[in-house]
């Protein structure tokens, strides 16, 4: 069974979404920008190898825009640098990575260069970090812009001030001039994803792009992003460890748990009606969602270690309803009557 | 960069100077008492006043500095006592041989250098990582002269290819120049490689490969200007001993350079010969310097610009 629902929605489709209570609307793979397909990362450690994704299958349609939620070190910054092939050379990685119709993964690496920026472009979590510090940041822009439009500096240039005029960038044209350490974090943000953006891509992978900032340029750079999908219409993956942020923004939400997707649905699905035991306890740990009187919940214990494959259910020692099953038997991501997918034996609402 | 930094380093570089001189003196003073050096020892008591009266030495320590000072500032160093010219036309005239083979070393030091340090960091913990680092090692471990000896045993004495010694063509220059060269190309080596691999490792390479720049751009646009101060800094260190560190290199091959007169001059207690390198080796070592200092304001925006604080 493919995970992909279709989200575009025809005037038709609707009615029938209405009358016929959110069944599968048929999967269409084809219309997927990007599908990932039964992806698995290996990474060597000093401590034996950490299986940092396991057998993670999601898809992104055009225009559209996945949140991928979970805590630190459950493999969702794996799963973006798996993408653009930026992972170090001795990650084993297994599935396919298919773009356009084309597995990155075996594309050559002049073509995984073509892409990387021009299709798919990236922003990362630590803005100050992630530019050259040594270079201007116009001429960073525009470095990119003449690799994959071979225009002169000249031009390169202008073209990388219309863009962190698109970014709102305040007096774009004398930022051109600035290096990274003479701003502040939400503008160097407002820079990178003005750098990604500047070879109009058809997909742009946000790695927790508002982690490294202040709440109210959280915000900022979070509706930011919003209008400019609507705007560019490109497809988006936004990645965080907080769901509130994944919330505000994304179409449909992929909830990561221990290298594995444990539940997928669309976002009002999902905050209405959560299936897995872990996703619900993520809603209920989110202060931002639901006003909360008394100590802020939380979800005990601590994620498992990825070294080696654990027998049953990865979530299973800080399970409420985990029985002797869920330590033998790992669940499987299984379609729910909502058009979600979630892998528990003992989804909410599940009866015998 | 800003005119306040500039300022500050040309002044620093200024008081590191009046420092050396001024160690100098005191040195030459702490040696012993240079008439006593000078004159045979049965001479009379009145002839060693007349001399100390002639050289000034009567005077009380401050003045005596003062004019030392004064006549430094005036270009004068003394005289040589072998031929009685002026110390510093003696030393100056040896200056183009051994800047010659300094640029040469130095050339040669920055072309095997720099790539083989690059090419350990891209690859690192590949064959060609240890061998760079064996290269390194070994690059440090072999004294000069002995390298040059086995140079001349080689390309002189067994395949008969190159002179062993004299500064007569540029065929001359190639020995020297690669002992020079080779050891330091092994400093400047390790130093490439450790500097490259910490920038290599952070964020914005990542960045800039998930940009889709090739890695040339990304290797001579990105890495190196990040992971250029280290090694300047190191290569301003060569440059600034190239005068005063040729001494055996150029005793080895008989160059007739800097580094042979420091030999000579110091056999024959020509001390204001010894005194004039010594003041021109210490101004070739602070110029290098502060000229390091301003290429790292120009190399990294950062330097220099912490009074401006953030523009925004």
């Amino acid at each position: 069974m493919s995970t992909i629902k279709t989200t575009t929605f025809v005037v038709g489709q609707v009615l029938r979404e209405i009358a016929v209570p959110l069944r599968v609307v048929g999967s269409v793979p084809e219309k997927a920008l990007l599908r990932l397909d039964a992806l698995s990362v290996r990474l060597p450690s000093r401590h034996g190898e950490v299986h940092a994704v396991r057998h993670v299958s999601l898809s992104v349609n055009a225009g559209e825009c996945l949140g991928v939620v979970g805590e630190s070190g459950c493999g969702k910054s794996t799963v973006c640098s798996a993408i653009l092939s930026l992972l170090p050379d001795n990650a084993r990685i297994d599935g396919r990575i298919l773009f356009g119709g084309k597995d990155l993964r075996t594309i050559s690496s002049k073509g995984i260069s073509g892409i990387r920026g021009r299709e798919i472009a990236m922003v990362f979590q630590d803005p100050m970090n992630s530019l050259n510090p040594v270079r201007r940041v116009g001429a960073q822009i525009a470095d990119k812009i003449m690799v994959h439009k071979g225009l002169s500096r000249g031009a390169a240039l202008a073209e990388a001030a219309r863009f962190l005029d698109l970014v709102k960038v305040p007096a774009a044209r004398e930022r051109l001039n600035d290096y990274p350490h003479q701003l502040s974090g939400g503008l160097c943000q407002r820079i990178m994803i003005g750098m990604a953006l500047s070879c109009e891509p058809k997909l742009l992978i946000a790695d927790e792009p508002t982690t490294a900032l202040d709440v109210t340029i959280q915000a900022q750079i979070l509706s930011l992003l919003g209008e400019l999908r609507r705007e560019l219409g490109m497809a988006i993956i936004l990645v965080s460890h907080d769901l509130g942020v994944i919330a505000q923004t994304s179409d449909r939400i992929a909830v990561m748990y221990a290298g594995e997707v444990v539940e997928e649905a669309r976002t009002e699905v999902l905050l209405k009606d959560p299936k897995h035991p872990y996703t619900q306890g993520l809603i209920e740990a989110s202060p931002g969602i639901e006003p909360t009187v008394g100590p802020l919940v939380t979800i005990p214990g601590s994620v498992v270690s990825l070294l080696g494959a654990p027998s049953g259910c990865a979530f299973a020692p800080r399970c409420r309803r985990a029985n002797d099953k869920c330590g033998r038997m790992p669940p499987h991501l299984e379609p729910t009557s909502m058009g979600a997918m979630v892998a528990c034996h003992f989804p909410n609402g599940w009866t015998q | 960069m800003n005119v306040r930094f500039l300022i500050a380093r040309t002044l620093r570089a200024l008081l590191t100077l009046i420092l050396v001189v001024t160690f100098v003196f005191v040195m030459l003073r702490l040696a012993g008492d240079p008439i006593k050096m000078l004159l045979p020892e049965e001479t009379p008591a009145n002839v060693i006043e007349q001399y100390r009266a002639r050289w000034g030495l009567d005077a009380p320590i401050y003045v005596q500095y003062v004019s030392y000072i004064s006549s430094v500032l005036r270009g004068d160093f003394g005289t040589s006592f072998r031929d009685g010219r002026p110390a510093l036309e003696v030393v100056t005239e040896r200056i183009p041989a051994t800047a010659t083979l300094g640029f040469a070393g130095l050339i040669v030091a920055l072309l095997v250098g720099l790539p083989a340090g690059i090419a350990a960091a891209m690859k690192r913990n590949s064959a060609i990582d240890r061998a760079v680092i064996s290269f390194a090692v070994l690059g440090h471990s072999i004294p000069t002269f002995f390298f040059g000896i086995l140079l001349i045993l080689l390309f002189s004495m067994s395949l008969r290819w190159l002179p062993s010694s004299g500064s007569a063509t540029w065929a001359h220059l190639l020995m020297p120049a690669c002992t020079i060269g080779l050891w330091n190309a092994a400093t400047i080596a390790r130093f490439t490689r450790a500097s490259m691999l910490d920038v290599l490792s952070k964020p914005f390479m990542r960045t800039a490969v998930a940009n889709g720049l090739p890695l040339s751009w990304r290797i001579l646009g990105y890495a190196l200007p990040n992971a250029a101060i280290p090694i300047v800094t190191i290569i301003g260190l060569i440059v600034g001993q190239l005068l005063s560190g040729a001494v055996i290199v150029e005793t080895v091959f008989a160059w007739p350079g800097i580094g042979r007169l420091t030999v000579t001059a110091v056999a024959a207690r020509e001390v204001a010969v010894v005194q004039t390198i010594v003041f021109l080796a210490a101004l070739t070592m602070v110029a290098a310097n502060l000229l390091v200092d301003l290429l790292y304001g120009w190399l990294d925006p950062r330097i220099g610009s912490s009074t401006e604080g953030k523009s925004r």
